[in-house]
């Protein structure tokens, strides 16, 4: 697996982890992730047929929750330090039911994927925080890496004896590939949100002289309505 | 002979309901498969389940009922976001994206993923179903209804009269004026989250008094005819519905408590957010007495049944069962949006010509836990597990030494209250258990009440009161007495009442056996029961998830079923 | 806790004509004489939806790895 994720963490560190405040948000976006990484994994647990998988789903994704509560605990504290405060908002996840939508396979191949990628990310973190003596950051990355390597490294055997080496290697392309697919419609869809905001608000002005009609049609109404 | 599935989706606490020739069968809330709490999504899940419990094809089912109107909805929408131009302006693109994207095709939605012919896809009004969700499972023949929640399509609050299996609307309150706004205003307002945070303004009522009349009542006006009217410039559900409250409210009540902030009732600051919350529960009770005095003047009927959100407020319940002048009252476990499914599936079946349901005994309408899973995934996990012949008499043993035991037998409970089939269970006696539950396993703030469960035969004598239609259900509070004080220390709240639990064999049979069990061995029968979940979690439904909490949370033990398991030592 | 499986999806044009009734609903609740001042709401709902099919909605895609930047 090419180390570009690495490298690409390492050269927008600087950029990434400016501010407390900015610090605050990625770490805060970090513990979304991981809350719905512990999602998934739940839901994966209820849904394999194999005891064995289960159990080691339900540990991962015991992992997962305290990670979201380590970042979320961070990120509160960058938070109280920065000049204009962030706010942070819950930390609540969606799920993307990922055992459901890909299969059993294909769900050890992404979360294998994306505890690697993950791996390289944070430790590509890790060296910035210690070379910029932020040992509370390099700290809690270093913490976290113990559980990713683990990550990384038992979903695979799983998925190699799910399926055999070359079917598995075949499963990780293929999710690395729809991972990217994903990764393009997320930028795409960062630039139709706005466009349509912007549209929408043009709308909303142009809609202005509906306000009289409404507000002639549909009074407030008070009290007893029958 | 009809095969009805409800379901309620998209705003808070998506669920699914299934009745059978016109009996309820099982109801199941999204958040409880898919652990995200109060999931509002597309109940899919929950409604295969419910399908796949009775064992009944998706293409069997004779209707499939919303519990909402969405054009109705979609019309209210519209008219209040053009109404308050400009102010709406950061609401609008994600209204309308929220109604166009998905909202007003939900009936397409749900005929699509369940497989259902989109000719028996049908709809009732909001209010409506949750009027049936109440007085249609109630032991009532003829009630009155009152619907008090945030808003529906345009209701927020309305009375109903039941009469022999028929509702009929007599009157409403329309929104923006809305008590369940008032309240989720005023817990934004606390600090906490809207929709979450409600019960902790609840609990910390208790810590103030209701020193801010004045100043409530420039934020609403409770009239002689039972109505009532917001002040609109104090609330900005038009306008940042994530807020709900607008700069005006500040301007009498103060600053907004920070959220998250680490509560301190010893600090004057703080003392004052909680004669807020008091008195901001003495309005509500003040309002929900005038109409239900209101809902008795129109139907004069003995009976009162309480739905929507608001009906879950277990101290107003108990004031309206004092004051209010009906003879019984009856709360549906899920009395929030929740419960809509339910309403619906009976409005629908009832539409088919089925007859009403028995009038409900229990809240055990989820799903089972599967031992023999549960069992291997335990081991897998490198847990103590063993078998034992009579789970209650050592779930009982465990509490009589001062254990805390996490509890998960039977089907899953049907509401936001945990009544025994997903439990942590303690002894009451002990602040010092409370104070380890609140801190270390339910990560709660301080001043958070837990609820006692007790042998209903024996509730007069350590509670002011006797079991009634709510007791059941944990929707009504009680008056410890005071000789009864130190034995339930752990479950007395501040202003000496508890939320309590009555149980009998009928209702909750596992928890009634480990209650019969202490009595037995000469314990008060009287557990603290609070729900089995972390903090922010929904409750546990499966063995997976029981099995999850074990892992994060240092209770004693995990009962599931007749397994102890226990972490290893 | 086995979950049943999903019935499978009806093909798109049966879906888009479930789509178009509803539609078809919707102009005729604006419509009603109830609430026909209400109408050039429609116009509105009109602009917006097509507004969203362009830019594709706001549709949910998680970050389940974490975000570079």
């Amino acid at each position: 697996m090419s180390d570009l994720t690495g490298t690409l963490a390492r050269i927008l560190s600087p950029l990434v982890w400016r501010t407390p405040g900015h610090s605050a948000r990625r770490l805060h976006a970090f513990a979304l992730a991981e809350h719905g990484s512990m999602l998934d994994l739940r839901l994966a647990a209820a849904r394999t047929p194999s005891p064995l998988r289960a159990a080691a789903y339900l540990k991962h994704a015991d992992d997962e929750a305290r990670h979201a509560q380590m970042f979320a605990r961070r990120a509160q504290r960058l938070a109280a330090e920065a000049r204009k405060p962030p706010s942070l908002g819950p930390l609540r996840a969606d799920s993307e039911r990922l055992f459901e939508t890909l299969g059993e396979r294909d769900f050890l191949a992404f979360v294998h994927f994306g505890e690697e990628r993950a791996r390289r990310q944070f430790e590509a973190y890790s060296i910035w925080f210690k070379g910029h003596a932020r040992d509370q950051d390099h700290k809690l990355f270093e913490t976290i890496l113990v559980d990713e390597r683990r990550h990384g490294t038992y979903t695979r055997e799983f998925l190699v004896t799910l399926v055999g080496e070359p079917e598995a290697r075949a499963a990780i392309r293929r999710v690395a590939r729809w991972e990217l697919g994903r990764r393009w419609m997320r930028t795409g869809r960062f630039v139709a949100e706005r466009v349509y905001i912007a549209t929408m608000l043009l709308l909303y002005v142009l809609a202005a002289p509906l306000a009289v009609l409404v507000r002639l049609a549909r009074p407030i109404r008070r009290g007893w309505q029958k | 002979m009809a095969c009805v599935l409800g379901i309620s989706a998209y705003y808070h606490d998506a669920a699914a309901a299934l009745v059978i020739d016109g009996e309820v069968i099982v109801a199941i809330q999204e958040e409880r498969l898919s652990r995200i709490k109060n999931d509002p999504g597309l109940p899919i899940s929950a409604a295969l389940a419910c399908l796949a419990y009775a064992g009944v094809d998706p293409a069997a089912v004779d209707a499939l009922a919303f519990y909402e109107e969405p054009f109705i909805k979609l019309e209210r929408i519209m008219v209040h976001l053009l109404r308050h131009l400009p102010r709406t302006w950061r609401m609008f693109p994600r209204a309308i994206a929220g109604q166009l994207g998905a909202k007003i095709w939900v009936l397409d939605q749900l005929a699509e993923t369940l497989g259902v012919p989109r000719a028996r896809v049908v709809s009732f009004e909001h209010h409506h179903s949750h009027a049936a969700s109440a007085y249609l499972v109630s032991p009532y023949d003829d009630a009155a209804v009152l619907v008090v929640d945030g808003v529906g399509e345009v209701h927020s609050t309305s009375i109903w009269d039941g009469h022999q299996g028929e509702l009929r609307m007599l009157a409403s309150v329309d929104f923006p004026h809305s008590l369940g706004l008032l309240y989720a205003g005023l817990t934004a307002w606390l600090g906490f989250a809207v929709n979450e945070g409600e019960y902790k303004v609840m609990g910390l009522a208790a810590w103030g008094r209701t020193t801010l009349r004045p100043e409530f009542d420039r934020i609403i006006k409770l009239h002689a005819d039972g109505s009532y009217e917001l002040e609109l410039a104090c609330f900005a559900h038009m306008s940042d519905a994530e807020l709900g409250f607008g700069p005006a409210l500040e301007r009498i009540l103060g600053p907004r408590r920070p959220p998250g902030r680490p509560w301190d009732l010893t600090d004057p600051a703080d003392l004052r957010y909680a004669d807020a919350a008091a008195t901001l529960q003495s309005v509500l009770e003040d309002a929900l007495l005038g109409l239900a005095r209101r809902a008795r003047a129109l139907t004069g009927r003995k009976h009162l049944c309480l739905a929507g959100g608001v009906a879950l407020n277990a101290l107003a319940n108990a004031r309206l069962r004092r004051e209010s002048g009906f003879d019984r009252l009856f709360v549906q476990p899920a009395a929030g949006d929740a419960g809509g499914a339910l309403g619906a599936a009976l409005l629908a079946s009832h539409r088919l010509g089925d007859r009403r349901p028995k009038a409900m005994t229990g809240a055990a309408l989820g799903l089972p836990i599967d031992v023999t899973r549960t069992h291997a995934v335990a081991a897998e996990l490198g847990l103590r597990v063993r078998r034992v012949d009579d789970p209650a008499a050592f779930t009982a043993k465990l509490i009589a030494d001062d254990r805390i035991v996490a509890h998960a037998r039977g089907r899953f409970e049907w509401g936001p209250r945990a009544l025994g089939q997903r439990s942590i269970l303690a002894r009451p006696q002990d602040r010092a258990i409370r104070e380890r539950l609140n801190r270390v396993i339910k990560e709660r703030e301080p001043f958070r009440p837990f609820a006692p469960a007790i042998l209903s035969e024996r509730t007069a004598e350590y509670f002011a009161a006797d079991a009634d239609d709510m007791s059941p259900f944990m929707t009504t509070v009680a008056p410890v007495r005071p000789e009864a004080r130190a034995r339930l220390a752990a479950v007395t709240h501040e202003d000496g009442t508890a939320r309590l639990q009555t149980v009998d064999r009928a209702r909750a049979p596992e928890l009634h056996a480990v209650l019969t069990a202490l009595a037995a061995d000469g314990h008060d029968p009287v557990v603290l029961n609070t729900s089995l979940n972390g903090a922010g979690e929904p409750i546990v439904a499966s063995g997976e998830d029981a099995l999850a909490f074990l892992l994060r949370h240092a209770v004693d033990a995990l009962i599931v079923e007749d397994l102890v398991i226990e972490r290893p030592t | 806790m086995t979950t049943p499986a999903r019935p499978p999806r009806p093909r798109l044009l049966r879906r888009l004509g479930a789509r178009a009734r509803t539609l078809a609903r919707l102009v005729g609740h604006f419509l009603h004489p109830a609430r026909f001042i209400l109408a050039p709401l429609l116009i509105v709902l009109l602009l917006a939806g097509i507004l969203l099919t362009l830019t594709g909605g706001l549709a949910y895609v998680a970050p389940f790895v974490y975000t570079l930047f």
